[in-house]
């Protein structure tokens, strides 16, 4: 059944559907009822006592997500853009991370907040952020980006498991795309870094989307016989620190290609981290990649030079080799180019 | 209610009105580095719910947490072991004053930041009606709380969903130092009632009165389902924060308050719920003076043994309350 093949949007809603059919006391709930297709038919077999629309309360819909879990009712809270979810931050940051801290550790927190990230069209600078780095610095939280179709639907089956608080990014081009998932339930535990390209010159170090223009670097240099290794984080925390060590200590080469900007953010975090556990073993500078330290733009022209792509990744790869690769007439994978919006 | 309700009501605001006095004595030693938010004045408000809505609830809290603390748990040990933040403490010293909670023990959760446990607060209510456990929630929050948007958020949902909850707002009028004349435009009763939603006002001045009120709500809530609002006024008897009242004599001129009169501070010092309480039990012939005086002074003797139990305690080890940040069962 290798060939079993469904899209991102597909393999959450098989997640949704299996954790509220074994887990009755589950809820989901938002203001968007699709979530890209991901929450399809969960309304009609589970009833609107457990899917439910609701008022655009994002603040008082977090504490509720609080409320529930200390009730013994899991949820999961969805958020069509991740930049609605500042608006309960509060619940975020001072109550729902420090629960378990508070009490001792007393009693479970089983609650998800899955959010839409990332570029769309012409988003701007309201509806198109990440902000993994805002949730990965509080400690209590545990952060997830999934980036394949298996990934989604076995670290949401995770996230629907775990007994602290989860927020799951993901980014809104990658449900369309398609890869394996089996049918069964499978669960991918969190703190597991995913090699996507197996190489042995450079470490690709990566995140969400970010992974999408990684692998077609990889792709692209295979041809000039620079071997890239792409390493999808998918679990911000907990960070799988021995994987992507490991990973450097092999290439001696790293790059962080973080889907989020760079001034204090997770690139830094782990650029710090390469450093301080393979340090003079590196052949070259970590380098960093992400978007313009600047809001984001609206309009197409300035959007494609906000945030960064494969072509940006090679560009810095064969600076590194010191090589004179021309990408300027490359055409590569755009899913901007297949999206039509309206979102 | 009858006379072991109110001699139980009795005894949990004598426990919190000799508590916060022990406070006061040796506050000044430093040993106990929490701001303390003293309940003085909300006694009979938050301890006349504990006792009319006995275990069939679920509390959630605020920060000013020690009288709802107490009258649930009773727990003197506990929580003198929190403001002394020490591991024998209630949250092994994570909590203090303003934290104080224990969700076991039916105090869900409290919170310093205001208004941000009344969120929580409805979606545990609604947690009880998907578990069917036909748990009512009491959410206390003070008369600031409601000018937070999360409030309005909050009624909005409870009242759309009907979602079994009784909102308990402490009214006392002032909001650190800044009353409630210059904060809202509205009158906080008259606008809930608008969210379609059964609403009381009581004053903190009648025990009777009080506890008849919640019991009111409770059988409204079970008779009709959905939420309601209780606004519960009484009077701060201290400053925001700390031990003093805005006259005493040892203010300096940081400390001094000029936003409440000393002839309404004397009015409401003979409503104190403390003396109220004794009046009304005493009035009714449902015990005797002796026995109450007997009861505070074995109280304060252990009260005493309690403050030397804590001090020579140890703390907590920080590594040991770190891997509380995950639930790791």
């Amino acid at each position: 059944m290798k060939n079993r093949k469904i899209t991102y949007a597909k393999a959450l809603n098989e997640a949704l559907h299996s954790q509220m059919s074994r887990d009755k006391k589950m809820v989901v709930y938002g203001i968007e009822d699709k979530m890209f297709g991901s929450n399809e038919g969960l309304l009609k077999k589970f009833g609107e006592k457990r899917f439910f629309y609701t008022p655009l309360s994002e603040d008082m819909l977090t504490g509720f997500s609080l409320g529930l879990a200390i009730s013994g009712v899991r949820s999961v809270f969805n958020h069509i853009r991740v930049d609605f979810l500042l608006l309960g931050m509060n619940q975020i940051a001072n109550m729902i991370s420090s629960y378990s801290y508070a009490s001792n550790g007393k009693k479970p927190l089983p609650l998800v907040i899955r959010a839409v990230i990332g570029r769309g069209w012409g988003q701007g600078y309201q509806h198109s952020k990440s902000l993994q780095s805002i949730f990965a610095h509080i400690p209590g939280l545990k952060v997830i980006m999934p980036t394949t179709p298996y990934d989604a639907k076995g670290m949401l089956l995770s996230a629907l498991e775990d007994n602290n608080p989860v927020i799951c990014l993901e980014h809104r081009w990658l449900y369309w795309q398609e890869g394996y998932v089996p049918k069964k339930y499978y669960k991918i535990p969190f703190g597991k870094a995913n090699i996507l390209r197996k190489g042995k010159d450079i470490t690709i170090i990566s995140t969400s989307w970010m992974n999408v223009e990684a692998c077609q670097a990889a792709d692209f240099l295979k041809n000039y016989g620079i071997s890239c290794e792409v390493v999808d984080v998918r679990s911000i925390t907990p960070l799988d620190k021995k994987t992507l060590i490991r990973s450097v200590k092999k290439t001696k080469r790293c790059i962080v290609a973080d889907y989020d900007w760079l001034f204090c953010g997770f690139s830094a975090e782990v650029s710090d981290l390469i450093y301080a556990n393979v340090g003079k073993a590196l052949k070259a500078p970590i380098q960093r990649i992400g978007f313009a330290p600047t809001p984001c733009p609206t309009s197409r022209y300035l959007e494609n030079q906000f945030y960064p792509n494969a072509k940006d990744i090679i560009n810095i790869i064969s600076k590194t080799f010191k090589r004179k690769i021309n990408t300027s007439k490359v055409d590569l994978y755009s899913h901007e180019k297949v999206f039509k919006g309206p979102f | 209610m009858n006379k072991k309700f109110f001699i139980s009501l009795l005894k949990k605001i004598i426990i919190i009105r000799k508590s916060e006095e022990i406070i006061s004595d040796y506050y000044h030693e430093n040993e106990m580095k929490t701001p303390m938010h003293m309940s003085k004045g909300e006694e009979l408000v938050v301890a006349g719910a504990v006792v009319t809505f006995s275990k069939k609830v679920d509390f959630f809290g605020y920060y000013r947490s020690h009288a709802l603390y107490l009258s649930v748990t009773e727990d003197l040990k506990s929580f003198f072991g929190e403001m002394y933040g020490k591991e024998i403490g209630e949250n092994k010293g994570v909590a203090g004053s303003m934290h104080i909670f224990n969700p076991q023990k039916n105090i869900k959760i409290v919170s310093a930041i205001v208004s941000s446990t009344i969120a929580p607060a409805v979606g545990n209510a609604y947690g009880n009606l998907i578990i069917k456990n036909n748990r009512i929630t009491v959410s206390f929050f003070g008369d600031g709380a409601t000018e937070e948007g999360v409030f309005w958020e909050s009624l909005n949902f409870a009242s759309l969903k009907k979602i079994p909850i009784i909102f308990i707002c402490l009214n006392n009028k002032i909001a650190v130092d800044v009353l409630i004349n210059e904060r809202q435009c509205y009158k906080i009763n008259e606008v809930v009632k608008k969210f379609n939603l059964k609403t009381f006002q009581i004053i903190s001045h009648d025990v009777k009165e009080v506890c008849k009120t919640y019991h009111d709500a409770y059988v409204h809530i079970k008779k009709y389902g959905g939420p309601v609002f209780i606004e519960a006024n009484y009077y701060r008897q201290l400053q925001h924060i700390g031990m003093q009242t805005d006259f005493d004599k040892k203010l300096s001129s940081f400390e001094k308050k000029d936003y409440r009169s000393f002839k309404q501070h004397k009015f409401y010092l003979k409503k104190d719920p403390y003396l109220l309480i004794k009046n009304f039990v005493l009035k009714n012939k449902m015990i005797k003076l002796s026995a109450i005086i007997n009861f505070e002074n074995q109280l304060k003797s252990k009260l005493f043994k309690i403050i030397q139990v804590v001090k020579q305690s140890k703390f907590s080890k920080f590594s040991n309350i770190s891997k509380n940040i995950y639930y790791e069962k």
